[in-house]
């Protein structure tokens, strides 16, 4: 039977998706524009902002840096959180609420106390602070590693599996590695994507570690806002593109993983 | 001859709850021994030692006549069976039943011949190359089985393999596991709280509970004979009165030490005869079971189960008041 529902979700969704889209589209053709101050319309339409933003070095090296600090958190925490999760959710399960605390700890704590907190513990010290950095989020993604392949390990039935691996003789590292780790792939793939994109526009805790010294996308975005919009606006709009590639591709690896399941479980 | 599994006064407390109370069970080779009892008996927490996935706090596990209490799983030989199936999900049905094989490091070719003997022998030929996800939970099942069986252990743990699939599959499997464990002669022991399942598909059953075992023997002896309330209350549905009950229905002097009086639905009959005993009750209602249908009567305040085979003339009708007998041989005294 067709639901009668009328068109008032539709309009509620319709203005939502204005209220959400409409500034990015504004940014958009602002980049767009060489002039556009005191008419309803652009004056004038232009490609070079995109042109000098791609033919920055300046850019390039911001981007190169939010990759290479980014990769290097994730790959951090992802290599160190899922022997743990495995670890506990295998053998220990009692752990796991203790586990869950700690993990919700980086929300209680706002990233400018962390960073001062950071500052005041290793600022003096010889330790290169983009390894601070790195530590600094590699606690900030804790929450997303643990929650995604804490919740990819449960979906495999980790107990009896590892045990039924055990009765066949495997070591607890060989089913950590022939069975875990590529049953739980897509649910790390999907964790490391999300983090990867938090840690790609966090802003607050580079800044305050490092600031001009080791400028990221973020930072570089706020010291060029200074400058120019037209090509901070090119900016943002290459930043919401990237985030909608993984943001895409994480919804394409959740959409896969919800399919599989709703077929598993339509078999007689 | 001594027992090919010899459980010895083996205890196991989780905290402050014992779980195992020094139990004590022998398995002779190539037999089906099934543990029967309801949720929380302790009989998964057994078989677990068994398999060396618990260990125990006192007492000893013997296979094949060595001690295994202190040997790791991956050393006792032992194949299992998961309720869950306990698939690996990144592997093909292949791969599953190879597993145990390629972590033994045997020649690939050897692995190849072992994997497609399995899989014919659990009726799984073209399925060799799906997925977990791809396979019905019957299949699935069936896959576990080959990969515990494709390991030649000296003994086969089956913890509630059948407790996950429908009323068909599962009769189907019950069958096939009894076929491939005699035509094997593997010794197998077999976890369930489905007491049809467990006379259906084994040599000797326990009943445990409580962290003992209440009773063990033949499925028929188990049936016919219990020797402890809570035996005939868990197996079948027997009438369980107590002497005062029992005097009042059955017309009998109360014996010494008696503890409950049981009697099995079917042992009721329609037609008396010499040294019988005479019922009188009013029927209540009536519940078809495919070949039997079984009726519950109003006895005064007393209320009878009584089966009939659905091939009988006699047919009873809610409200009918009906006269019915009982040989008082089918009157079982308890006296635990």
């Amino acid at each position: 039977m067709k639901s009668k529902t009328g068109i008032g979700p539709k309009v509620i969704v319709g203005i939502l998706m204005v209220y959400l889209f409409l500034p990015f589209f504004i940014t958009l053709v602002y980049s767009l524009t060489d002039m556009w101050n005191i008419t309803v319309l652009p004056e004038s339409y232009t490609l070079k902002f995109y042109v000098e933003m791609f033919t920055s070095e300046r850019f390039w090296m911001a981007i190169g840096r939010s990759i290479f600090i980014s990769t290097v958190s994730v790959a951090l925490a992802v290599l160190v959180m899922t022997p743990v999760v495995f670890a506990i959710a295998a053998f220990s399960p009692k752990l796991e609420s203790a586990m869950k605390i700690i993990t919700l700890l980086p929300y209680a704590i706002p990233g400018v106390i962390s960073a001062a907190a950071l500052l005041r513990a290793y600022g003096g010290t010889d330790l290169p602070m983009v390894l601070v950095l790195a530590g600094a989020y590699f606690v900030l993604v804790m929450p997303l590693v643990y929650s995604g392949i804490n919740n990819a390990m449960h979906a495999i039935d980790i107990v009896p599996v590892t045990e039924a691996a055990r009765v066949l003789g495997a070591s607890t590292w060989t089913t950590f590695l022939r069975i875990i780790v590529p049953g739980i792939a897509p649910g790390i793939l999907v964790s490391t994507l999300l983090s990867f994109s938090t840690l790609f526009g966090e802003f607050v805790v580079a800044n305050l570690l490092i600031g001009g010294s080791f400028e990221t996308v973020q930072i570089y975005l706020y010291l060029i806002m200074k400058q120019t919009g037209h090509l901070s606006s090119a900016v943002v709009v290459i930043y919401v593109f990237i985030m909608t590639v993984i943001c895409a591709a994480v919804m394409k690896l959740s959409s896969g993983k919800k399919e599989h399941k709703q077929l598993k479980e339509e078999k007689p | 001859m001594s027992s090919y599994i010899e459980i010895r006064n083996v205890v196991k407390s989780f905290g402050n709850n014992t779980v195992l109370k020094h139990i004590n069970l022998d398995v002779n080779e190539g037999e089906m021994v099934t543990l029967l009892g309801p949720s929380g008996c302790g009989k998964s927490t057994l078989l677990r030692a068994i398999a060396g996935l618990n260990d125990v706090d006192e007492g000893s596990v013997f296979i094949d006549g060595k001690d295994v209490t202190n040997v790791d799983v991956r050393q006792r030989q032992v194949g299992m069976v998961f309720q869950s199936y306990a698939l690996f999900p990144n592997m093909t049905a292949a791969q599953n039943v190879a597993f145990g094989l390629s972590i033994k490091k045997l020649p690939k070719e050897e692995i190849r011949k072992k994997v497609a003997h399995m899989m014919a022998l659990v009726g799984l030929e073209g399925k060799e190359n799906q997925r977990p996800s791809q396979l019905s939970g019957g299949q699935q099942q069936r896959v576990a089985l080959a990969r515990a069986l494709v390991m030649e252990p000296k003994v086969l743990l089956l913890d509630e393999p059948l407790s996950a699939l429908d009323a068909q599959i599962r009769q189907n499997l019950r069958v096939q596991i009894r076929e491939i464990q005699q035509d094997m002669h593997i010794t197998a022991i077999f976890v369930t709280h489905d007491q049809e399942e467990a006379m259906a598909i084994s040599d000797r059953v326990c009943v445990m509970h409580g962290g003992i075992i209440a009773q063990e023997g033949a499925p028929e002896e188990l049936y016919k004979l219990p020797k402890t309330e809570f035996v005939a209350r868990f197996i079948g549905h027997y009438n369980v009165y107590d002497p005062a009950q029992a005097t009042t229905l059955l017309n009998l002097p109360a014996e010494s030490g008696c503890k409950v009086v049981a009697i099995r639905p079917e042992a009721f009959t329609l037609e008396g005869g010499e040294g019988k005993i005479h019922l009188n009750g009013k029927v209540v209602r009536s519940s078809m079971l495919g070949s039997v249908t079984r009726y519950q009567l109003d006895c005064g305040t007393i209320p009878v189960n009584l089966e009939l085979l659905n091939h009988d003339t006699r047919h009873l009708n809610i409200g009918e008041t009906v006269d019915f007998y009982i040989n008082n041989k089918n009157v079982l005294r308890i006296h635990e």
